[in-house]
């Protein structure tokens, strides 16, 4: 079983065969993933309603398929509207923020206005984390939102061992673990410093191929108990899903 | 042997705490029934003559394991450097690590170790940055007729890698970085199979995910058996 809580929907600058729906599902149907949580690559990398959309038509079609809403304070009055449109809908489970592609920081002033309302929600947010300053960033949201549940995208990239040592501290931050760069201690580490419950698993498929995330897990070399917790039964847990 | 690793480096790495020891190296030989183009990291980040030496005993120890003879450009020593007389002593390849030595493939001195290594008929890997040109890897390619392998460029350059690779039929690419989606299938359609090698900077990184997407990727079995250990017979030959 494979839940995978990391995944986009929409072109991206390293492939060239565009997503549609029905190439989505095909990928799930390949690399066996059960459940996915998708956020719109054309909402990360430009205009977020138009980009939410097409993920709210996305999970109609495939019941394996669930959305995580994309927010830009630079947009800030579209994102709480796409916030509460489309948490209405029990198919958006989380709030997606990338710092880099929006160029605000987690913890700027200018997002306290969705992380009041995600908070509100009761929905989970998912922070692309890439070195020292975004986990940072996304430690002082951990901090100051208690309530909040956040899930660190990338566990901080090569900076994984500050993420995971700074989890420590917040017992409302999780980690998940995809990266490019194949680091072989990456995932043991995290579960044996967090314990296996709080690392998630993620592919960041469409602009990843899931085959990395897969061999990542294999290369971990986790025990077949915590293995199954992370590649689905966390997620499960966590988000209500059979 | 299944697979044929054109990135292996042992030893040390001050930037990281993985387990790049010889020991950690083996066990993924076994596992993976692989072998590889090896280096000692201490050529990289030290001193090259030592390194070398460390290289050469390690491949002595395994004859799984093929030696790459390092030099660092930013050294004066290194134009004085005989590499007719490192092949000579068995080393198959020289590599260069521009990423971690933190120069750019426009130095001033590599012109003349590339040309130096293509008299002494070894191919050339370099180990570049990820944002590394592939048009900058192009033009070293252009100026021997060796072959020259790119490990590092990652999948944010696959437009570039697929432009540069015209031209340069000697240029070859670790596919281990580009791990984006249909990646290698875009790559061994546009640029060919003959031109992707497997790499996967073991033991300091891990074999796993590159293997994974090289198992998974949609070609046919010839392509994926050329980038597995195809094209190192080729390159390589009797010492294969």
């Amino acid at each position: 079983m494979i839940f995978d809580i990391h995944a986009h929907y929409g072109q991206w600058l390293s492939t060239s065969i565009p997503d549609t729906p029905e190439r989505f599902s095909a990928l799930l149907d390949r690399f066996r993933i059960d459940n996915v949580i998708v956020s719109s690559g054309r909402a990360i990398q430009y205009d977020i309603c138009s980009g939410n959309a097409e993920v709210a038509d996305l999970v109609t079609r495939d019941k394996r398929i669930y959305g995580a809403v994309v927010v830009n304070p630079n947009q800030l009055d579209e994102s709480l509207d796409d916030m509460e449109r489309h948490s209405s809908n029990k198919r958006f489970i989380a709030v997606k923020h990338h710092p880099d592609y929006s160029g605000t920081a987690v913890d700027s002033p200018l997002m306290e206005p969705v992380l009041d309302y995600t908070a509100e929600l009761g929905l989970p947010l998912f922070v692309h984390t890439w070195g020292e300053s975004q986990i940072n960033s996304a430690c002082a949201v951990a901090k100051k939102y208690p309530e909040l549940t956040l899930f660190l995208f990338h566990m901080g990239g090569d900076a994984w061992r500050l993420a995971v040592e700074r989890a420590v501290e917040y017992p409302n931050v999780n980690l998940e673990f995809i990266s490019s760069i194949p680091d072989p201690e990456r995932i043991r580490v995290a579960v044996e410093t967090l314990g296996p419950e709080r690392v998630f698993f993620g592919t960041d498929m469409t602009l990843i191929s899931p085959a990395v995330a897969i061999g990542l897990m294999k290369g971990a070399r986790l025990s077949e108990a915590d293995a199954q917790r992370v590649f689905s039964l966390n997620a499960k847990e966590f988000f209500h899903i059979d | 042997m299944r697979l044929f690793d054109f990135s292996l480096l042992v030893g040390s790495d001050p930037r990281s705490a993985s387990d790049c020891a010889s020991d950690a190296l083996y066990r993924y030989l076994n596992e993976a029934d692989a072998g590889g183009l090896v280096a000692s990291l201490a050529g990289a980040y030290y001193d090259f003559i030592a390194g070398n030496a460390e290289t050469l005993a390690l491949a002595t120890a395994d004859k799984r394991l093929l030696p790459a003879f390092t030099l660092d450009p930013r050294r004066v020593d290194a134009r004085d450097v005989d590499l007719k007389a490192a092949a000579a002593r068995g080393f198959q390849a020289l590599a260069l690590f521009p990423a971690i030595q933190r120069w750019a493939l426009s130095h001033p001195a590599l012109e003349g170790i590339v040309k130096r290594a293509a008299e002494a008929k070894l191919p050339i890997v370099l180990h570049v940055p990820r944002s590394e040109s592939a048009a900058s890897a192009r033009r070293i390619a252009q100026m021997v007729d060796v072959p020259v392998v790119t490990i590092g460029i990652a999948y944010g350059s696959l437009g570039d890698v697929v432009a540069g690779a015209e031209g340069a039929p000697n240029l070859l690419f670790g596919m281990s970085l580009f791990v984006g989606l249909d990646n290698v299938e875009t790559l061994v359609k546009r640029v060919g199979a003959d031109r992707l090698v497997f790499d996967s900077g073991e033991p300091r990184l891990s074999h796993a995910p590159g293997l994974a997407l090289l198992e998974a990727a949609d070609i046919n079995e010839a392509q994926r058996d050329a980038i597995a250990i195809g094209n190192a017979r080729r390159i390589f030959g009797g010492a294969l």
